[in-house]
């Protein structure tokens, strides 16, 4: 098994080489993908908001009389697991921590990979072949491998999660972020920028980072749906978290052994996990479409 | 003249008629389902195992997958030790054993191995001594008190011990007294010889065992002559060929088909065995640093029926608070005799509350990669926390729990759950400073434990054993919970199970069609 990755073929499509053109407002309602995508994401995250507040029962409390409830009785709509835990319970928590855990491997990696791109992208070439070898060291070493160390060394659980994922995707993410800020780097604004006695930093921050800022967002959500099947792989194998959190990944763990004799209760999961991906997916590919000039202007 | 039958008559005649063809057709097809396996007529039988054993050395290894086929079918032990308590010769046609207990003298059977040697009391000398120097402590403990092995004709061994010892005794009927020829020592591990009911044929490797009736097998010979086993890891894939008549029986079947067993209604369909030697003691470890009430309150949390339930097969396992087997002496099942601390959630609230443990964090260590494990932990952690006390479980993996648990020192839990071995002499401590995992050592259980070894009678040792165990449930470290048993599922046609006499063995030379 690998670590679902996006493919980072897909990331600098459509950089842009020019300030602030774009009216991506107006393409929303013309974009099927970002709107389903949009609906999707919102859906799970509104579900995982709602679960702080409200959950029909507590889903790590068993409740051995109810167990293995079929789908559709009465107060467990989607039925209860082997020790009578609801499934509705554990699929909203489940939403919690998948989120959590896709959506923060995502985001310290975009942190991460944007600095070491940046740095990659802007520094002279010694420091950007030791960032540009130092990653493709980094992608060849298993995602699982790594993530299997760090449970191993660290216990799994959230966290570790998080960090193995983190470890994974930034080098990824740091290819990306070099290769479209190199693209903006050699604008003649940028040139305009350094004669008029602009700092490094500051042209880093005031007119590469907004250009990229597309690709980015692109490349976030695709991680982020990367991160949350990555999650649930880990989980399924034992070393993602465990009780008291739940995961979807942890609930398909726990359904294996029920496959023969209650097959809803992999299905349930595996259900949350194809939208939340399918949403994530969608999202992103819609969002390119609006954040891409070329595309826009093919289109047209 | 013949009679013409009235029309109504005709009619309900033929009605009948129809019925009774469609009764016939039903009972076909019913008899059909049941037909006997195509096997039956050959003098064969398809057995299931779920694991390969890798090596067939039994001085060597003591990997359940090797124990379930190779004792007593191939290897005998001297004596068999039967449910009823009775002894029956094996390799030793008569023993005679001294008032002291300390002389065990073997008459050896007049009879060859499968591979046609001579049995001789040189190949039973050699046989103990290799069992005496196993690296399976398990085996090698037999023979803590022997001082002598020694050849006294071609046919007599006597073994001098030099104290008592019903562990000597009981283990020249389990491996510890398995019988093989010194010559064939080399091809242990791919072709055990021995003198019982079948030789194997074949071994391969994860795929299959071949047996075939052993010619010169001295007693009664088995009814199927060709036995295979075959490998199946799978254990769906088990009973789906159960199902479909591929196979005859699964003579073990583990805790996580147990719930598919009974939705599926193969319990029904077939015939169930459950027998204990397979079986396995789940129970709880209290660090032993606890304060004793707080182990007691503790204990007291603990819902043994949730636990049972929880595997959904009520003919799975029993709920116990001894640390044993149904087939062990000193075994019983819960009760108010025998649980010193029953479930009792308000008195352990109350407790809780009284003496402040609330303020005690505490560590449960669950094995998260276990799910006969940590199935057991996700009701009990909620049920402790339930009662109010500041639990924090630490689901860890087996790797990971085997260097806190197994190799740390001290080993880092307050409370975990286990399953395995229901050997009680594994929870024997001489010396407190050499306490084990479990974190438990008691003076007066290793004393009641060496007592029992030395009883010179079965009923002493009973009562010794029994004074062992009610030690070791009221020291509140090692808290037995459930006792699991081996279940097995046979073709409805292959009859004449008999439960294992040596360790876990299952003797086919006793199955018939």
């Amino acid at each position: 098994m690998t670590m679902n990755q996006p493919s980072p073929m897909s990331a600098p499509a459509g950089v842009p080489i020019s300030p602030p053109q774009r009216k991506p407002r107006r393409k929303l309602p013309r974009n099927a993908s970002l709107l389903i995508g949009l609906v999707l994401t919102a859906l799970f995250l509104a579900i995982a908001l709602i679960s702080f507040f409200y959950l029909p029962s507590n889903p790590n409390i068993p409740v051995i009389r109810n167990r293995l409830l079929p789908a559709g009785t009465p107060g467990h709509w989607l039925g209860t697991d082997v020790l009578g835990r609801d499934i509705i319970a554990q699929l909203m928590v489940g939403a919690r921590t998948s989120i959590l855990v896709g959506a923060g491997g995502a985001t310290f990696s975009l942190i991460l990979g944007t600095i070491a791109g940046l740095a990659a992208a802007a520094s002279g070439k010694i420091t950007d072949e030791a960032i540009s070898r130092g990653s493709d060291i980094l992608l060849a070493i298993p995602g699982m491998v790594t993530a299997l160390v760090l449970a191993a060394t660290m216990g799994s659980g959230a966290l570790t999660t998080i960090l193995a994922l983190t470890a994974f995707f930034t080098p990824s993410f740091t290819r990306v972020i070099r290769s479209a800020a190199m693209g903006v780097l050699n604008e003649d604004f940028i040139t305009a920028a350094k004669l008029y006695g602009r700092g490094k930093i500051f042209v880093l921050a005031r007119h590469v980072l907004p250009n990229i800022a597309g690709v980015m967002i692109v490349q976030f959500t695709l991680y982020f749906a990367a991160g949350i099947l990555t999650e649930a792989g880990l989980s399924y194998l034992g070393v993602g978290v465990h009780r008291p959190s739940i995961s979807w990944g942890l609930m398909l763990n726990e359904a294996q052994q029920q496959v023969g004799v209650s097959s809803p209760l992999a299905i349930w999961p595996g259900f949350a996990i194809v939208l939340m991906v399918l949403g994530l997916n969608l999202l992103g590919d819609g969002l390119r479409d609006v954040l891409d000039p070329k595309l826009a202007r093919r289109a047209s | 003249m013949r009679e013409r039958m009235h029309p109504i008559a005709r009619r309900l005649g033929l009605l009948t008629a129809a019925a009774a063809l469609f009764a016939g057709t039903l009972g076909g097809t019913a008899d059909l389902a049941e037909a006997a396996s195509p096997r039956a007529a050959e003098n064969k039988m398809v057995l299931v195992a779920r694991q390969d054993p890798g090596t067939l050395d039994f001085v060597k290894s003591n990997l359940t997958a090797m124990r379930l086929w190779i004792p007593a079918n191939v290897v005998e032990p001297l004596v068999y030790f039967n449910k009823d308590g009775s002894v029956s010769p094996g390799v030793a046609e008569s023993w005679t054993i001294s008032d002291d207990k300390l002389t065990y003298t073997f008459k050896i059977r007049d009879t060859t191995f499968s591979n046609g040697a001579p049995v001789t009391a040189e190949d039973v000398v050699y046989s103990l001594n290799a069992m005496k120097n196993s690296p399976m402590v398990d085996y090698s403990a037999a023979y803590d008190a022997v001082t002598a092995i020694d050849k006294v004709d071609d046919h007599t061994v006597k073994v001098t011990l030099s104290r008592p010892s019903q562990s000597f005794w009981q283990g020249m009927g389990a491996i510890s007294g398995l019988i093989q020829p010194e010559a064939s020592a080399a091809t242990i591990a791919t072709n055990p010889i021995g003198t019982g009911p079948y030789k194997l044929k074949t071994y391969t490797t994860n795929s299959a065992f071949e047996f075939e009736a052993n010619p010169t097998y001295w007693g009664e010979k088995p009814a199927v002559q060709n036995v295979s086993v075959r490998i199946i890891t799978d254990g769906t894939a088990g009973l789906n060929a159960l199902e479909a008549g591929e196979v005859d029986a699964l003579p073990v079947i583990t805790i996580d088909l147990w719930e598919q067993l009974s939705k599926r209604e193969l319990d029904k369909k077939y015939s169930l065995v459950t027998y204990p030697q397979v079986g396995e003691p789940t129970y709880a470890i209290l660090n032993q640093k606890l304060d004793k009430d707080l182990r007691e309150t503790i204990a007291r949390t603990f819902d043994r029926q949730s636990y049972n339930d929880a595997f959904g097969a009520a003919w799975g396992a029993e709920n116990t608070c001894t640390f044993a087997l149904p087939n062990q002496v000193w075994y019983s099942p819960e009760n108010a005799e025998t649980c010193p601390f029953p479930y009792d959630m308000e008195g352990a609230m109350a407790t809780i509350a009284e003496k402040g443990y609330a303020s005690t964090p505490l560590e449960y260590a669950s094995l998260s990669d276990v799910p006969d494990l940590s199935l057991p932990a996700d009701i009990m952690v909620p049920a402790m926390q339930a009662a109010g006390f500041n639990v924090n479980r630490n689901a860890i993996d087996l790797a990971r729990y085997s260097q806190l648990i197994f190799q740390g020192r001290p080993p880092q839990f307050d409370v975990t759950i286990m399953s395995g071995d229901a050997n009680p002499v594994q929870w024997a401590c001489p010396d407190p400073s050499k306490a084990g995992w479990s974190t438990y050592c008691s003076a007066g259980y290793t004393q009641a434990l060496a007592d029992a070894d030395a009883a010179l009678s079965q009923e002493d040792y009973t009562v010794q054993m029994k004074k062992a165990a009610d030690i070791l449930r009221k020291d509140a470290v090692i808290v037995p919970l459930i006792a699991k048993k081996g279940v097995g599922l046979f073709n409805p046609d292959l009859k004449g199970f008999l439960e294992p006499r040596v360790g876990v063995a299952i003797e086919m030379a006793k199955l018939h069609w």
